[in-house]
């Protein structure tokens, strides 16, 4: 809601109001590791992948991977699931450890480096089914727009992150994570309703390049907890934290932590089902 | 426990109450050419060398001995008025200075001394009139008086545009804005641009930032009171302006010739009209405008009756070719009774309601989602000012007021269904009673001393909540709720407030002064963001959230050269806060039933430096003022425990005003400012994370570094139009931010649009450019 606003007043200021690239001196600060975990159930490799942060304005966009020793997840029957080494900092598990695992289940991470360990916990959040994703061609826009329909799980509370693929690519823009609760907002009443349009139409378009004829889309809906929702929410105003009505820029909090040997890590461990659909747009 | 509490305010009236066998000498002192009461205006006793100042309704009274006497009445911008008179027996006196630019050409005048910055108690304060504030150059040319405030010694903003001000280092809800008494809950129109006080309509504005008196109350920073005109009892006039973006028109006169009157006067903005053409595809159809209507009617009922009625209504509206409306604004309504018992005993009552409300409305094809909120007030305070002795006039009274806060009610529609929701109304009474006292020691030594019992109930009907205690910065895990039933107090907090201010005066044109307040406040406006913004909700104390203490401590130095053409001062103040409120990282304030979990308390502490060189009379009048300040908060949970300073701090802070009349028709005006850039969180580093570059603060950090230095330079020119016989007029030219400087009202940090794997650092300007006006201000 802030934001919409805040768009609407940016647009008014706009005939006075001015936003220029600055240079900005900040010091050189340590470096912090970033544990990427996130697992899903798809028969896929599962990947955790650990790097390292670099300097806010270093453009090079080298994140340098971090090799550590081993990266080992458990779950509440007593599995262990040892993830492999595949490059420096890229730790794969093949096939999908979560193929016949009921939800709710209980998973942790832990990852060993020398004496340091760091430790995740997560639970198997479920997702929700697709029914389909259409499309229509708009012709203000040029392009075709992708619908996606599915519906809310019963039940209040279900936290959803919706990953849309752009022929293969993800689309990280960071307005566009599209996350549900319900199948709207925090705010709103909504469950076991059809996702409403910002999160089944607006946040699965880029509108100022709408797909074309040709192109494959894919959405994947993963089943959240609540930790993993806030996360994203709180990313997603990071990274996008401006004008006069930002709140104070904070730290995305992680649900890793670690012994005396090593200081807290950045990232988030979390495992999910995950429903996915995908479609070709054709004449 | 309320019987010892009374008692203690007793004990502040002074043991030597008992009559004498004296006679009083009280009045009113007005303007002569309109009738309005001339507040503050000056009462000296030459054969005493006592005197007494004029309230806000501009009435004096002094107890002598029987005797002749020479009263000489004075006011700043005004000849003074001597009376020479035998005194035998009570003697009403009602005078009518006549205000130096009324004063036929070519007569030569200048007012008289007027040392009452270094004789009154009162430090920490300003005083604004109308007069001054219309010749400052303006934004868009619109006179704004909280502008003009923001430009006072000790007094900050976060930013162009942010809507209120910041007092010694303290937030912009801490401020008891006060139109003829009626707290205005959001100050601003167009966030904050400008001020809900439509100049036309005011008569004299005063801030006060320390030493404040006993008799007020509820907010831990300042007061600005606000005392609307009251109308011309004499005969009609018109005043109004059209400029750059509204117009605005008074009304003014008598409803019973010299018995009564009444002012109306109202302003709507036209932006909107005259962006169109500029606007961007998607807004067309967009509107945001405001207007405002303000009025005020008095009549005496007899000699010693008198009645006020004032009413504000004010809305801001702004929207989006229909998928979009919000709009917000301030009413009150307030009634005052001025009843002059006796000689000695004047009392007043008021009645106000205050109300600020906001309206939120999208709309998308089927679905949609509107949401409302609010804020009301209802207040009943009798004041008594009781004349004892020449030098000793106590104040007494008491307050109490009544809360309701809606905090939200929202309807969703998805598709056809609609869902509602709503926040529980919360209800608190305010009550507080209060003694106050002028008392003049000795001819040098002047004491304003008072006490302050303030006791706040936060009442049913409602839910309570209680949640346990956590990590600091966790969102705090509920433990129960409780219905509670209408009247049952759910917390209430009582505090004492001691209040002090001494002037020892060391020469006719030198004093030292100093002063102590303790100030109590139990509501908050809860706000995340670097500017406040409309939607901000004010939310009581509960027994979540203790209510707010603040003790500020302030030494000052006073002198007047030349005959008191040049004021200046020099203060220092200390100032301790207690339980402010901040929020836990990614807090979510709006609609949301469990906010207090996301609610941090913590400790702040200000201090700084004031200087301030003031120059009235001349070709060549204005202000210098310069602040040396810091301001800071300590709450655990942020910057790792650690101390930081506020969103508005600034360390260094300079104002200076000229206004230059280089003939009697035109008049050139200019402003400087320069301030230290606010704090402001930076990122140190960043990370990969799911392909997202996520921005990274080492050590958790707040306000770890500082948005470039902010100055501006406005120019205006007044012309003064052909007078005619009923018709005065003038043209106002003016340049805002003259040589266009983009100054940031914040850096923010996002990844580049063209590569979200690069970031960089934006700098956000409000204005960009300089911004031109003309206006063309009349009155008949």
């Amino acid at each position: 809601m802030h934001r919409i606003i805040t768009v609407l007043i940016i647009g008014f200021f706009s005939l006075t109001a001015c936003e220029d690239v600055v240079e900005v001196d900040v010091n050189k600060s340590e470096t912090q590791i970033c544990i990427d975990a996130i697992i899903t159930n798809a028969k896929e490799p599962q990947v955790v992948r650990i790097s390292q942060s670099i300097a806010y304005f270093d453009n090079s966009g080298d994140f340098p991977p971090y090799a550590v020793d081993s990266v080992v997840m458990s779950d509440n029957l007593g599995n262990k699931y040892y993830f492999d080494k595949t490059q420096t900092g890229v730790y794969t598990y093949l096939p999908s450890p979560l193929d016949s695992l009921e939800q709710n289940s209980h998973f942790i991470l832990k990852v060993y480096k020398g004496q340091a360990v760091y430790t995740a916990q997560s639970t198997l959040m479920r997702s929700t089914s697709i029914d389909s994703l259409t499309y229509q061609y708009n012709e203000r826009m040029n392009g075709y727009i992708v619908s996606l329909h599915a519906r809310d799980a019963y039940g209040v509370g279900d936290c959803y992150w919706l990953r849309t693929y752009r022929n293969g690519v993800f689309m990280n823009h960071p307005g566009k994570i599209n996350i549900a609760y319900d199948a709207g907002y925090p705010q709103m009443f909504s469950d076991s309703l059809e996702f409403v349009f910002p999160i089944a139409i607006m946040q699965i378009n880029d509108f100022e390049k709408p797909y074309q004829i040709g192109e494959k889309v894919k959405v994947e809906i993963l089943g959240i907890n609540g930790d993993y929702y806030q996360y994203l929410s709180m990313a997603q105003q990071q990274m996008q934290n401006g004008g006069m009505f930002a709140p104070p820029p904070v730290n995305v909090r992680t649900n890793f932590t670690a012994n005396a040997h090593a200081l807290t890590p950045v990232g988030f461990f979390n495992v999910c089902e995950v429903q996915s659909a995908e479609i070709e747009i054709i004449k | 426990m309320f019987r010892s509490i009374v008692f203690l305010l007793v004990l502040c009236i002074p043991a030597a109450v008992a009559g004498q066998s004296k006679i009083s000498i009280s009045g009113y002192v007005k303007d002569s050419s309109n009738g309005e009461a001339l507040i503050a205006a000056y009462v000296y006793i030459e054969e005493l060398a006592q005197g007494a100042v004029t309230n806000s309704y501009g009435y004096y009274a002094v107890n002598v001995p029987q005797g002749r006497y020479t009263l000489r009445f004075s006011y700043i911008g005004y000849n003074d008025k001597v009376i020479v008179k035998s005194f035998n027996q009570n003697t009403t006196i009602q005078v009518e200075l006549v205000s130096v630019s009324k004063i036929l050409d070519g007569a030569e005048v200048r007012a008289k001394r007027k040392s009452e910055s270094v004789k009154s108690t009162e430090m920490s304060a300003v005083k604004l009139n109308m007069r001054t504030i219309k010749k400052i150059p303006a934004f868009l040319g619109e006179v704004d008086l909280v502008r003009v405030v923001q430009m006072m010694p000790g007094v900050t903003t976060v930013g162009e545009g942010a809507t209120g001000f910041n007092v010694r280092g303290s937030s912009v809800d801490q401020n008891l804005v006060l139109l003829d008494d009626a707290p205005v809950f959001n100050s601003a129109h167009l966030f904050g641009f400008f001020s809900v006080f439509n100049p036309d309509a005011v008569m004299d504005v005063k801030l006060i930032k320390g030493g404040i008196p006993a008799v007020y109350g509820g907010r831990l920073a300042s007061i600005l009171d606000v005392r609307m005109k009251e109308g011309n009892v004499k005969e009609y006039h018109g005043t109004g302006g059209v400029g750059a973006i509204f117009s605005r028109f008074a009304l003014e006169g008598p409803i019973v010739r010299n018995r009564g009157s009444f002012i109306v006067a109202g302003r709507r903005s036209y932006v909107d009209v005259l962006a169109k053409p500029f606007m961007r595809k998607e807004l067309k159809g967009s509107r945001f405008y405001y207007y405002d209507f303000t009025a005020k009617g008095n009549y005496f009922l007899n000699k010693n009756n008198r009645i006020f009625l004032s009413a504000y209504l004010g809305r801001d509206v702004f929207s989006a070719s229909n998928i979009f409306g919000f709009d917000w604004g301030n009413q009150t309504i307030t009634l005052r009774w001025n009843k002059v018992f006796n000689n000695r005993l004047f009392s007043n009552l008021t009645a106000f309601y205050s109300k600020y409300d906001y309206k939120i409305d999208v709309k998308m094809d089927e679905s949609g989602f509107d949401w409302k909120s609010n804020i009301i007030n209802y207040t009943l305070k009798p004041d008594f000012t009781y004349y004892l002795r020449p030098e000793l006039v106590v104040n007494f009274g008491a307050q109490s007021a009544f809360y309701n806060f809606v905090p939200g009610t929202s309807h969703t529609n998805i598709d056809g269904v609609v869902s509602s929701r709503s926040l529980d109304n919360r209800y608190a009474w305010e009550n507080a009673l209060y003694t106050d006292v002028e008392h003049k020691i000795s001819k040098n030594l002047n004491l304003r001393y008072g006490l302050r019992y303030s006791y706040f109930n936060y009442i049913g009907k409602g839910t309570a909540y209680y949640y346990r205690d956590t990590t600091a910065n966790i969102r705090k895990p509920l433990e129960k709720t409780e219905k509670v039933s209408w009247f049952k107090s759910i917390a209430a907090y009582g505090n004492l407030e001691p209040r002090l201010a001494a002037t020892y005066t060391l020469d006719s044109f030198s004093s030292i002064k100093l002063s102590y307040n303790r100030m109590a406040q139990y509501l908050q406006m809860i706000s995340n963001t670097a500017a406040s913004i409309p939607l901000d909700v004010w939310t009581p104390a509960t027994n979540n959230i203790p209510g707010q203490i603040a003790n500020q401590y302030a030494l000052g130095y006073f002198r007047n050269f030349q005959e008191d053409k040049w004021e200046t001062s020099v203060e220092v103040y200390y100032k301790s806060l207690h339980n402010q409120v901040e929020y836990i990282d990614n807090a979510d304030l709006l609609l949301n039933e469990f906010l207090e979990a996301d609610l941090l308390i913590g400790k702040g502490r200000a201090y700084g430096a004031e200087f301030f060189v003031r120059k009235h009379e001349g070709k060549l009048t204005g202000w210098l003022s310069y602040t040396l300040a810091r301001s800071e908060r300590l709450v655990e949970g942020i910057n790792r425990g650690k101390w930081y300073p506020a969103r508005f701090d600034r360390a260094h802070n300079l104002n200076l005003v000229l206004i230059y009349e280089i003939t009697k028709k035109i008049s050139v005006s200019g402003n400087f400012v320069y301030y230290t850039g606010t704090p402001a969180t930076f990122p140190t580093s960043k990370y990969n994370f799911q392909g997202y570059i996520i921005p990274h603060i080492e050590n958790d950090a707040r306000n770890n570094y500082r948005i470039p230095d902010y100055h501006r330079l406005d120019l205006s020119v007044t012309i003064q139009g052909k007078k005619r016989k009923k018709w005065e007029s003038n043209w106002v030219f003016s340049v805002y931010n003259v040589y266009a400087r983009r100054n940031p009202f914040s850096i923010y940090f996002q990844p580049n649009p063209e590569d979200y794997m690069q970031t960089q650092a934006i700098r956000f300007s409000v204005l960009g450019r300089a911004v031109p006006a003309i206006t063309y201000n009349f009155n008949f």
